[in-house]
């Protein structure tokens, strides 16, 4: 009986609030932030071909699992972010992530990362007017 | 009245604006691309009288590339190889040959907003002519600017193109092009997707006018999109007889690195 309340009720609820510490409302879509991931809002990413070039080159980072998505990168041109998947214990140089973005014609907006799998560490930036 | 000058004069003139890849990549700092595209028109129908026994059909095979060296500074060109089918009452002729060289710099101002993203254009442009002979699609020596403005969120798209061409040897073009579409379908697993868009093409020269319109559809997955599309005659007038432009059909695939 008593087990049977713990698989029923407790169990759910501790899981369900554990993922909701770890999950970030972002343009309106709620995100669960993983450990190994660095989580990308991108001012501009709507459009989808062009999301291709910044897949391509948030792939070529240094220790970025390829194993995951495509190469190592989700790109959301719906909800604007990107998902880059890091290598156990390694971590992308995010500075150098947010320059390939720039420099892809987006802004970055807000980082957020959580590398001990317990809390979200969040990095906002200001938003330009516009960019040439 | 019938001399193939009336037709090659006014019947050539359908330039496609649109710069690759598609109008929209790479937007990428050191991105490039390519794309290929086949297109074709004519008709044997006069747009003044009934009598002219003349037709004139021109499919054209392009190569056309970009280089962005800034996602604000970019490089294309565009080389046609035309293959033309004319005729004039008795006389027929056919011609096949690399058309003029058309090189451009588009200059884009891009600005980034909550779910939307827009670009202003500046493209200055040249026409170079590859071989000293003149038909009705090559042989011409031109200089044109056009400005644009495009923009795009996640469910639309929008484009409208304002250009003008001065050539040495036969009268200005004045075009104007808007593109209005959906985009219906995307995958973000997979990149994949679909545009559709309505599009209007319209031509003024001092001896005509042609507005064409209809629909185009993009496909795409992940670096590699196509373009199809169909465009029928709605306005076509001119001081000349001339032949009326047909049916305009354009298919393309590009690829972006």
């Amino acid at each position: 009986m008593n087990s049977n309340i713990i698989h029923r009720f407790i169990l759910p609820i501790a899981l369900l609030g554990l993922i909701s510490a770890q999950t970030v409302a972002l343009n309106d879509k709620t995100i669960t932030i993983l450990k190994d991931e660095v989580v990308l809002e991108v001012r501009g990413l709507v459009c989808s071909f062009c999301a291709v070039g910044l897949q391509g080159g948030l792939s070529s980072l240094k220790y970025v699992d390829k194993k995951k998505y495509n190469d190592g990168v989700f790109v959301d041109v719906e909800y604007q972010y990107a998902v880059i998947a890091e290598k156990s214990n390694q971590d992308i140089d995010i500075d150098e992530a947010i320059t390939m973005i720039t420099k892809s014609g987006y802004e970055v907006l807000s980082v957020y990362t959580n590398r001990t799998g317990e809390k979200i560490e969040v990095r906002k930036f200001e938003a330009k007017k516009d960019e040439k | 009245m019938k001399n193939s000058a009336f037709s090659l004069g006014l019947i050539g003139t359908l330039v496609f604006a649109h710069q690759p890849v598609m109008d929209m990549a790479p937007r990428w700092s050191g991105g490039y691309g390519f794309q290929v595209r086949y297109e074709s028109f004519g008709s044997d129908l006069t747009i003044h009288e009934k009598d002219i026994l003349s037709s004139y059909f021109q499919q054209t095979f392009w190569l056309e590339g970009i280089y962005t060296w800034h996602r604000s500074k970019r490089i294309t060109f565009k080389l046609p190889y035309h293959m033309i089918e004319h005729q004039d009452s008795d006389f027929v002729s056919k011609a096949n040959s690399f058309g003029d060289l058309i090189v451009a710099m588009p200059l884009k101002k891009y600005s980034n907003f909550k779910r939307r993203t827009q670009n202003f254009g500046f493209t200055p442009q040249v026409r170079i002519p590859l071989n000293q002979e003149i038909t009705s699609a090559s042989g011409y020596l031109g200089g044109g600017i056009s400005l644009s403005y495009s923009s795009e969120s996640f469910s639309f798209y929008q484009l409208y193109d304002v250009f003008g061409w001065m050539y040495s040897e036969k009268d200005p073009l004045l075009g104007l092009d808007i593109n209005l579409g959906i985009h219906p379908y995307h995958d973000n697993a997979t990149n994949t997707g679909l545009f559709a868009i309505w599009d209007v093409t319209a031509r003024w020269q001092e001896s005509s006018t042609t507005i064409l319109t209809g629909p185009v559809f993009m496909p795409y997955r992940q670096n590699i999109m196509a373009r199809a599309e169909v465009k029928f005659p709605v306005i076509e007038n001119g001081k000349r007889p001339q032949l009326s432009k047909g049916l305009f059909m354009n298919v393309g695939i590009g690829f972006v690195f």
